[in-house]
């Protein structure tokens, strides 16, 4: 986020937090789920690009992005839910970096599986699936934190813009700026207790 | 000690004996003022996403792959030592810029004037020249065939057109930045996946942090050793930019940086507040001030560690490990690389990464292109920045403008001067002095660590110096960086590491 250094910065909050979900409409819970999508489909676009702009045919691109886009579209979806709902703390790295480990590495077992039945094991998985789950699972760390880097940085923003006519939205800002609130008062009792 | 021999003193009073001030070497000294809170979370983003978003490139990108697929990746420890001393580096930078509110130029000239002016010179010999947008819109013809000249004067026109119509310069390029850095890290992690195996990271890690492995033979030779040297120079930010750090902490209103007004684009640089004549300094004997300062240092130490470090590996190491799948598919390309004059790398690159997929090529040309269109962007920035800082404050007269004018003078002197550049001379600067060139820049990154260390140990309040362990590390890797340049000279008459 572009903002000068200030006090008042979020913090991420230590554990979960009941949140307004019940209250929402279906309208409002795909509002909330923008952010994760976008970020799931901006993977599938970087892969569809590269694919495409080095000479494969637009087709076979286009089938890269679609079959990695599509998968983590939807498990950014998940990850803004579980936000939503309160089950996973918010702006803390490790929760996202789990999640991605087990929903990245889905994902890509989905894609690969497609590639398995189109053009068999030894091009899809060329050192065998035990080898292809670990070595996904561990490559997953990176897509983990690009996701979390993204996340912290244009999500509020977009929570801003609807917090007028989505309470979760509203909530998950507040909550940002009461964590604020109380590292501060942490800090200034640690301070009063020094002196 | 007074400020009368040039070394730093305790806090006191000024002349007037009203405000209490931090007299360090010969100019005006920093008057005491009080250190903002640090920001909560230490998640809260820092100018550090600027360093890694222009310190992953060329290096990253083209340097490093090129030796793993000659060497293997057992070299790869010479890179962990590359960027753990520059995360020093950048900690040490921090310290001054956030205890002072100064750039680390003008902690140079609390040292010694004439080495600051030393900074300004290498930084306009070395910088006025496009190179590296120019390397960007080649790498761009070979994808969309679009004449390299007109892609990068179109990219210089944007990037001033950009820095002149937005109100703080910082905020804007911390947002567009922030995006490619996210960008990079998921396409990095997605392209990973795609290729490599289990076996291939294994190696890489392995190859990261063991230390034992030594340097090959064949890397002491004239074409190989240069870039060994110019890779382990690339590993992390090179050149000038951590000293550009300093003032992007400034804008971000790190510590004291946030008694210093903002640079502003040229169309907003009326707005400019008063800037004062020379940083500021906290009161170190208030443990409430201390308690403040550990904050920041929290800050910028998950900065450091986490964006930084973590970052500029985590793509490093997936870059890698494409170098080796396509070293493994496509055995020629190690002796290409070996035997080939260094002009021929780069499609050597190229093809070489074809060979392991039809895709590979067309990917590192991205990359490339991306690289020297995103360093351009940062480049200019942080040249203007730093020549402004340095002609507002040590220039007689230039005060008479404000701070965001001299910053948008150099800003669009060096873009045009750029643009009649790539349309009408060489893009890198004459070829009579390129050599000469390329050593500046190696020789910056030596001359810094050393100027660092005198700065920090020298110019700051004793509470708030280095450990002794930090001032090892920069001096060490001062000399190592000095060292290494010259016997790349001497021994073997090359000071191009590109």
């Amino acid at each position: 986020m572009a903002t000068h250094a200030q006090p008042a910065a979020p913090e991420p909050v230590q554990e979960p937090v009941s949140t307004p979900w019940a209250s929402l409409d279906r309208r409002q819970v795909v509002e909330l789920t923008l952010p994760g999508v976008l970020i799931g489909l901006l993977g599938g676009v970087i892969l569809g690009v590269v694919v495409a702009g080095g000479g494969q045919p637009l087709d076979v691109g286009l089938f890269a992005g679609l079959t990695l886009g599509v998968p983590l579209g939807v498990a950014g979806a998940g990850y803004e839910i579980l936000v939503a709902k309160g089950r996973i703390p918010l702006g803390m790295l490790t929760p996202v970096a789990l999640y991605w480990a087990v929903a990245f590495t889905l994902a890509r077992v989905f894609q690969t599986g497609l590639l398995d039945l189109y053009a068999g094991s030894e091009v899809a998985v060329p050192y065998g699936w035990l080898d292809f789950l670990a070595y996904q699972a561990l490559v997953s760390v990176g897509f983990g934190i690009g996701y979390w880097w993204l996340h912290e940085n244009f999500a509020p923003l977009w929570w801003i813009r609807i917090r007028e006519r989505n309470p979760v939205a509203d909530h998950l800002l507040r909550v940002k700026l009461q964590v604020v609130g109380a590292v501060e008062a942490r800090r200034a009792r640690r301070a009063k207790r020094r002196r | 000690m007074s400020a009368e021999s040039g070394v730093a003193g305790p806090v006191t009073v000024d002349a007037q004996g009203e405000e209490r001030v931090w007299r360090a070497g010969k100019l005006p000294p920093m008057k005491i003022r009080k250190l903002p809170e640090a920001p909560a979370a230490a998640h809260v983003l820092g100018p550090a996403m600027i360093l890694v978003a222009l310190g992953v490139g060329f290096g990253e990108t083209y340097l490093w792959p090129r030796l793993v697929i000659v060497f293997g990746a057992d070299i790869r420890w010479l890179f962990t030592v590359g960027v753990i001393v520059q995360t020093v580096v950048m900690l040490e930078m921090a310290r001054y810029a956030m205890a002072t509110g100064e750039s680390i130029f003008f902690g140079a000239a609390r040292v010694w004037i004439p080495l600051m002016w030393m900074f300004f010179a290498i930084a306009a010999l070395v910088y006025i020249w496009p190179g590296h947008i120019s390397g960007g819109a080649e790498a761009l013809e070979e994808i969309t065939g679009i004449s390299w000249q007109v892609s990068a004067t179109v990219g210089l026109l944007i990037i001033g057109v950009m820095f002149t119509v937005v109100r703080y310069v910082y905020n804007f390029i911390e947002g567009l930045l922030a995006f490619a850095v996210g960008v990079l890290v998921i396409g990095s992690a997605i392209v990973g996946a795609m290729v490599g195996s289990l076996h291939d990271l294994g190696v890489t890690v392995a190859g990261t942090v063991r230390f034992d492995t030594g340097i090959p033979s064949e890397a002491f030779t004239a074409a190989f050793f240069p870039v060994v040297v110019g890779a382990l120079a690339f590993a992390g930010p090179s050149g000038m930019q951590q000293m550009w750090y300093t003032l992007w902490l400034r804008d971000k209103g790190a510590g004291m940086g946030s008694h210093i007004p903002k640079v502003r684009g040229l169309l907003h640089a009326n707005e400019e507040e008063t800037v004062p004549e020379a940083g500021s300094m906290f009161d170190v004997d208030d443990p409430d001030e201390m308690r403040k300062w550990q904050g920041w240092r929290k800050w910028v130490t998950f900065d450091a560690l986490v964006l930084f470090f973590g970052i500029t590996m985590l793509v490093t190491i997936i870059f890698t490990v494409m170098a080796l799948n396509a070293a493994e598919l496509n055995p020629d390309a190690r002796s290409a690389l070996l035997e080939g004059d260094r002009d021929a790398a780069l499609p050597a690159m190229g093809d070489a990464f074809e060979q392991a997929a039809s895709y590979f090529d067309t990917l590192f040309f991205i990359f490339i292109a991306i690289v020297g269109f995103k360093a351009s962007v940062g480049l200019f920035d942080a040249f203007a920045r730093g020549q402004s800082d340095m002609t507002y404050y040590f220039l007689p007269g230039a005060r008479r403008l404000k701070m965001s004018y001299l910053y948008a003078l150099y800003l669009w002197f060096v873009i045009i001067f750029g643009i009649i550049i790539l349309n009408w001379g060489p893009a890198d600067g004459p070829t009579s002095i390129l050599d000469i060139l390329a050593f500046l820049s190696a020789f910056v990154m030596g001359a810094y660590c050393l100027t660092l260390a005198v700065v920090n140990n020298k110019m700051l309040p004793k509470k708030l110096r280095p450990h002794w362990a930090f001032t090892v590390v920069l001096v060490l890797g001062g000399l190592g960086y000095l060292t290494a340049i010259m016997y790349s000279v001497i021994k073997y008459g090359v000071s191009d590491i590109g």
